[in-house]
């Protein structure tokens, strides 16, 4: 017998056996270190989260303990959220942000419809429009506030726009500047999708005459939809998780007219960094936005697919 | 001799020409801007208000300013340490390789596994992965770094490799996808040679989806450069020129408009270098993938 036919009879006793030990240890070694990470921090740091959220910090002892009641942190969301008015702020501000996203979403499909059509210089286009994708949002945004601040008001001639981003104007300037910024990262998205578009389908549409708007809306638009509705979807959950570009312009001197949900998330965990009494409460409006933003996550992606374009 | 085909114009096209040639060119001009404001003197931008030209012949262009925002970075740490600009972008390094390999290879394992075996997990870790890709689960930062405190991996390099050793996510779908394409035939060859499971994992499996692997790992690792918020929440000893970057911006002693403008281009710098080699790995994956590495 030579060597293979060795190991084949070898493979065969161990199959007979009914436990590949080597398969086992195999599959152990190469999943532990995965696993017991996706525990430690989805599952136990979820759970912690929970139960974080019911305990309060003693300063004179030094750890966390059971709150009295046990919803204390809860209900000082709910009156911040009323009394305070700053959360109906950030509501409002990424109610805004989100439907401004959607409605601004046609121009970033109109950028990549030109670059999938090919232009004159698409190819140029191509690589200057991917730039925005890869850049650090910090530097990003060191370049926006100072265009903000010395650029944009000598361009219009108008003095009285550098003040914009230290006024009542501070919202609407950072998210005008994110959304100039946010087409390009749009256009990656919509080209990924319009890439998977046969371009036969196009050609049988030309030939029944439809010109290259008539494609975009009867053949690419049903086509790009899934995409286009997982955008929409994102964009939803970024409103709650992501602090965006406000944090990168002001860190934690935004002012309170310019907050959105996921800037003030993000406030709370950045105050943990300084003191463990506010870990609590950051646990419970973590909860609290998970608990809104799941339902509506999962209702606007079942709205979304029931209004989506059919096959027939 | 290839003729070169005419492109067709109508209204729309126009209009979509327009459209994109104004945006490229607002683009454009930002980033030229961008750089003239770095290499002028901070007399001549504030002071004198140059906000649009070139840089005054008085006053010359400043390349020395790139040299001085190094000298502005230093950042505090703990007590009297500081950590330099040359600290800071070493740690980026750091951060952003450490993690990526993490990253990658722990959706590498769990996926090859999750292809090409059975066992009993095998369908719940990827329903897991999904129900975690759709599910919006918010605010578990505060809750993550207590638990890394207890076991007192908080603040260390240990802790925030293993942080990012997490499989789920996006390609961990894809290297599911990947591994499950490939046929079986090389593995039960190489099985009928003797190789064990180890052998034919790296010597057979790993080699066959290089490409895919190299590519992820380009896109995790700009993220990862990119990033500031995971580093400064769980890694605040070893900052990054992106939180460095944020520091120095809010100094307002050192932050005029020129010394901000070469701090920011300092940082961009690799990963313009990364692209420029990688551009059509970069985009073809990322136009593949549709979303943002």
């Amino acid at each position: 017998m030579n060597g293979s036919e060795k190991q084949f009879e070898k493979n065969i006793k161990r199959k007979k056996r009914g436990f590949d030990w080597q398969k086992h240890l195999f599959l152990v070694a190469i999943m532990i270190v995965p696993l017991s990470a996706f525990v430690f921090f989805e599952i136990i740091c979820n759970i912690n989260s929970i139960l974080l959220a019911m305990k309060t910090f003693d300063d004179t002892k030094g750890d966390f303990f059971w709150a009295h009641p046990l919803g204390k942190n809860f209900a000082e969301v709910w009156r911040v959220f009323k009394m305070d008015g700053i959360l109906i702020t950030s509501i409002k501000n990424s109610l805004f942000g989100f439907v401004m996203s959607i409605l601004l979403m046609p121009i970033s499909v109109f950028i990549s419809y030109a670059i999938t059509e090919k232009v004159p210089l698409f190819g140029f286009y191509k690589i200057i429009l991917f730039i925005p994708s890869i850049l650090c949002t910090m530097a990003v945004a060191t370049i926006g506030k100072n265009a903000l601040t010395y650029l944009l008001p000598k361009i219009l001639n108008n003095p009285g726009l550098e003040d914009a981003l230290m006024d009542e104007r501070q919202f609407i300037s950072i998210w005008g500047f994110a959304t100039f910024w946010g087409i390009a990262g749009n256009m990656v998205l919509c080209l990924g999708a319009m890439s998977g578009v046969s371009i036969d389908l196009k050609e049988y549409a030309q030939i029944d005459g439809l010109g290259r708007f008539g494609v975009l809306l009867h053949v690419v638009f049903p086509a790009i939809y899934p995409t286009l509705s997982t955008f929409a979807v994102v964009t939803l959950v970024s409103a709650f998780t992501s602090s965006g570009m406000s944090f990168v312009f002001f860190t934690d001197r935004l002012s309170r007219e310019a907050y959105t949900l996921g800037y003030y998330l993000f406030m709370q965990t950045y105050k943990t960094r300084t003191s463990y009494a506010i870990y609590p409460y950051a646990a419970a409006v973590g909860i609290c936005y998970t608990f809104v933003a799941a339902p509506l996550t999962l209702g606007l992606r079942a709205v979304l697919e029931k209004m989506g374009p059919k096959e027939e | 001799m290839k003729r070169k085909k005419k492109y067709k114009f109508d209204v729309f096209t126009g209009i979509m020409f327009v459209l994109v040639s104004f945006y490229v060119l607002c683009l454009l001009y930002l980033f030229f801007w961008g750089f003239l404001t770095a290499v002028k003197d901070e007399w001549d931008f504030v002071l004198d208000r140059n906000v649009l030209g070139f840089p005054n012949k008085a006053y010359g262009w400043k390349f020395s300013n790139f040299r001085r925002a190094i000298g502005l970075f230093p950042l505090q740490i703990k007590g009297d340490n500081y950590a330099s600009f040359y600290q800071q972008f070493l740690y980026s390094f750091l951060y952003a390789f450490g993690v990526t390999v993490c990253s990658v290879f722990a959706k590498v394992f769990v996926a090859y596994a999750c292809a090409k075996y059975e066992f009993k997990l095998k369908g719940a870790l990827i329903t897991i992965n999904i129900i975690f890709m759709v599910l919006p689960i918010v605010g578990g930062t505060p809750s993550a770094i207590q638990m890394m405190r207890r076991i007192h991996i908080f603040d260390t390099y240990i802790g925030i490799l293993f942080k990012n050793c997490c499989y789920h996510g996006m390609y961990f779908l894809i290297f599911y996808g990947t591994f499950k394409g490939l046929a079986n035939g090389y593995s039960e060859a190489a099985q009928l040679d003797g190789a064990g499971h180890f052998s034919i994992f790296f010597k057979i499996n790993i080699p066959l989806v290089a490409n895919t692997i190299l590519s992820v790992f380009i896109l995790i690792f700009i993220g990862a450069w990119n990033t500031y918020e995971e580093p400064m929440m769980f890694l605040p000893s070893m900052p990054t020129v992106a939180y460095g970057l944020m520091v120095f911006s809010e100094n307002s002693l050192n932050a005029n408009a020129p010394s901000l403008m070469c701090g920011a281009y300092m940082i961009c710098l690799p990963i313009i270098v990364i692209f420029c080699i990688f551009h059509k790995r970069i985009m073809g994956n990322l136009t593949v993938g549709g979303i943002k590495g």
